[in-house]
């Protein structure tokens, strides 16, 4: 052989792997972890999220209450004595950083793996520990508020632990958001562009990002105290101040974005119609999100006389407006409410509600165009109109959660839910949103050129609210404990169009069993149906 | 023929992107932090005539420091580089000098805030400059602890051209901070 002839070999045989040992059956592992370690150790989005919706409609059922009892009387209530207003000013901020943002995180933890056609989450450990840090952080804040502290109170130690314990339990809630966000940028099922993102997880991103550049405003005001060693006074002063930016427009916005996303996912299925114009309700997420960045307003008295206040105003009003005109075809269109008229209710109410909020809210920029004493209303820069805002859009965060609560309520728990109880629950907190709205604006209407006010009344308004939103939450909280999880639900029991819908209920620990189809459209299931085959393109 | 041993198969790895995208949104929530002070501090110094009286801020090391995380920011990237291309032994050297210049920095800073005579309660500047300061500093400290985690697992042989995203993850991390630096050092120590 001459020597460049090559020797052809045969390829070498592959070796013969080992015998893997006999893996330990899951359900035998499974069987030694107790139900404390199982719910303790969770990292399964569901459960977590399961776990942020109870203890956050429970915090914000306590939030409310002690809102209820610092609203209660003016100058005071009789109940709490001088307590009254330092309870009133952590009440006020707690609502929406322990115990609405909570709840949006928890419904957003569950559900939005679940839409986008995730197997999970982005950094389950992160979103555990999201939970049990907010957890416990509200519980801490929640003692520093017993103990003369929490926001304003008198007692030095307690109000810095007050403050920590706010901003930590603010960073722990950014955090859950932060895991949401990235199952949304990174997760998606094959096919499913951002365009295509179901408007849920679409709104919930843009509310995150809204976040972000919010929340660390609380951080910062921490910060500031603690490098200024301020006195219990001056914390009073300057701190309560900082925050209270939250609660008013153009920040308060920023639970409410999810509203949005909430009804353009929701109406569509109620009506059994395809939605159009998709790009046009991003367009509107988007807007509102902007109208909601609100941390360069933390001195109100100086942003409500600015250009930009007034404009982001009229934006929240244009977004919401435009959301509400862009579904009504669909509404008309519809034979009836042939679908899920629980949940549609509920969330109608809410929409309804942020429509009105976004109308006050630009009367209240209205006003700004007259001058800082007599506006353009005959009333000061700060008046009644903006918490009378705030109060309207509270009531139609908390009616939009009971109403997702009821739509994706089957994915929860298992079970459809009854239908009366949750539209009941629904109707109960826009009503206490309506109330509480109603005392302020009934105060600054009645400030008009220099009236007197209803102070009084004003406060009673908000007190009673408070409390009705605080029973609908609490029923809410119930109804979920109560029905408790079963497995073996109706995977789809709506006609639903987007993906959360394609799994059992509730949905088996990777969310979905086996590979997912390519989405090829925003709403890959009534694709499905129109063709007259099941998701997978098998011919029915 | 003697047969090709067998081997494991290969780790089921992260999806791509996962971390970097995460890190990118903490590192967002951590400038608005600094950012949200830096506008604090501009209006307590837009509102004072007596802001710094008092007050010594040479500028010899804001720029030492700036020159500092300016080279750090290349040498963090040198990190990312090298071990997308697995050139691990010049990833471990580009990982210490970016430590270095880091703990440089936290050295910098120290001495320049013990020796400005800074003092809180008797100048309008104390609070408002620590705060902004202590923040900035908090981020750095941060993204040298991602820094030695990171440094720790890639001793360890994690990370490779397979899978670097936990080198792109702290990298946009640390080139946030360095970027909000910049507002700082502009904003504090140049405008004062």
């Amino acid at each position: 052989m001459a020597v460049t002839d090559t020797m052809v070999e045969a390829p070498p045989e592959p070796a013969e792997l080992p015998a893997a040992p006999a893996a330990a059956p899951v359900e035998a592992v499974r069987a030694e972890i107790t139900a404390v370690e199982r719910v303790i150790g969770a990292v399964d989005h569901k459960v977590v999220g399961r776990l942020y919706l109870v203890s956050g409609a429970l915090f914000a059922v306590a939030a409310f209450t002690a809102r209820m009892m610092g609203w209660a009387g003016e100058g005071g209530n009789p109940m709490l004595g001088t307590w009254s207003a330092q309870v009133r000013e952590s009440a006020d901020v707690a609502v929406i950083l322990l115990g609405l943002m909570p709840l949006i995180v928890g419904l957003a933890i569950y559900v939005v793996p679940l839409q986008v056609g995730a197997r999970g989450i982005s950094f389950p450990r992160l979103v555990s520990l999201s939970f049990y840090g907010w957890l416990v952080s509200a519980l801490v804040f929640a003692a520093s508020v017993l103990g003369d502290g929490g926001l304003g109170g008198k007692s030095l130690e307690m109000n810095r632990l007050g403050l920590f314990s706010l901003a930590a339990g603010a960073g722990f809630v950014l955090a859950g958001m932060i895991a949401v966000m990235t199952t949304v940028l990174t997760l998606r099922a094959p096919g499913m562009t951002l365009a295509r993102t179901p408007m849920f997880s679409y709104s919930i991103l843009v509310t995150g990002a809204v976040w972000l550049a919010t929340v660390p405003a609380v951080f910062a005001s921490a910060a500031l105290a603690q490098a200024g060693r301020l006195d219990a006074a001056a914390l009073q002063v300057q701190v309560v101040d900082q925050l209270r930016f939250l609660g008013w427009q153009p920040a308060i916005w920023m639970i409410a974005i999810p509203l949005v996303g909430l009804a353009v996912d929701v109406v569509p299925v109620a009506t059994n119609a395809r939605l159009q114009q998709r790009f046009l309700f991003r367009g509107l997420i988007v807007a509102l999100g902007i109208g909601a960045f609100g941390v360069w307003a933390l001195d109100l008295e100086v942003a409500a006389n600015t250009v930009v206040w007034s404009g982001q105003a009229t934006l929240a009003l244009l977004a919401v407006l435009a959301t509400v005109g862009g579904l009504t075809p669909a509404l008309r269109r519809s034979q009836g409410l042939p679908g899920i008229p629980v949940s549609l209710l509920g969330v109608l109410t809410s929409l309804g509600l942020a429509l009105l909020a976004a109308l006050v809210g630009f009367a209240a920029a209205l006003n700004t165009l007259g001058g800082d004493e007599e506006g353009l209303l005959g009333l000061p820069t700060v008046n009644g109109l903006i918490a009378g805002q705030a109060n309207l859009v509270l009531g139609a965060v908390v009616s939009g959660l009971l109403g997702a609560l009821a739509y994706w309520g089957v994915k929860i728990t298992g079970k459809p839910s009854a239908k009366l109880p949750p539209a009941f629950f629904g109707l109960l907190a826009a009503l206490g949103g309506l109330l509480a709205g109603a005392g302020p604006i009934i105060d600054a209407v009645a400030s008009v050129n220099g009236g007197d006010g209803a102070e009084v009344g004003s406060s009673a308004l908000v007190a009673v609210g408070s409390l009705v939103m605080a029973m609908a939450l609490l029923g809410a909280a119930a109804l979920i404990i109560l029905e408790g999880r079963t497995q073996g639900g109706p995977s789809d029991p709506f006609s639903g169009h987007t993906l959360e819908w394609l799994t059992q209920s509730p949905p088996a620990p990777e969310n979905f069993e086996g590979p997912l189809p390519e989405v090829l459209s925003a709403s890959p299931l009534l694709d499905a149906r129109e063709a007259g085959t099941d998701a997978e393109g098998i011919v029915q | 023929m003697s047969s090709i041993p067998a081997e494991p198969a290969a780790p089921v790895l992260p999806k791509r992107r996962q971390s970097v995208v995460g890190a990118a949104l903490f590192a967002a929530a951590s400038a608005m932090v600094v950012v949200t002070l830096l506008g604090h501090y501009m209006t307590v110094r837009g509102g004072s005539d007596t802001f710094f009286e008092g007050v010594s801020m040479p500028l010899t090391q804001p720029n030492v420091m700036f020159w500092g995380l300016g080279l750090s920011v290349l040498s963090m990237q040198w990190a990312v580089w090298a071990i997308a291309r697995d050139e691990r032994h010049q990833a471990y050297w580009a990982i210490g000098i970016t430590a270095l210049l880091g703990l440089s920095f936290l050295n910098s800073t120290w001495y320049l805030m013990a020796q400005s005579g800074l003092a809180v309660g008797t100048q309008a500047a104390a609070a408002p400059t620590f705060a902004v300061v202590g923040a900035h500093v908090a981020m750095m400290v941060v993204a040298l602890g991602m820094l030695a985690v990171m440094a720790f697992r890639t001793f360890g042989g994690q990370f490779s051209s397979r899978y670097p995203d936990g080198w792109s993850a702290t990298a946009v991390y640390w080139h946030t901070m360095v970027g909000v630096f910049v507002l700082v050092w502009y904003a504090v120590y140049i405008t004062k």
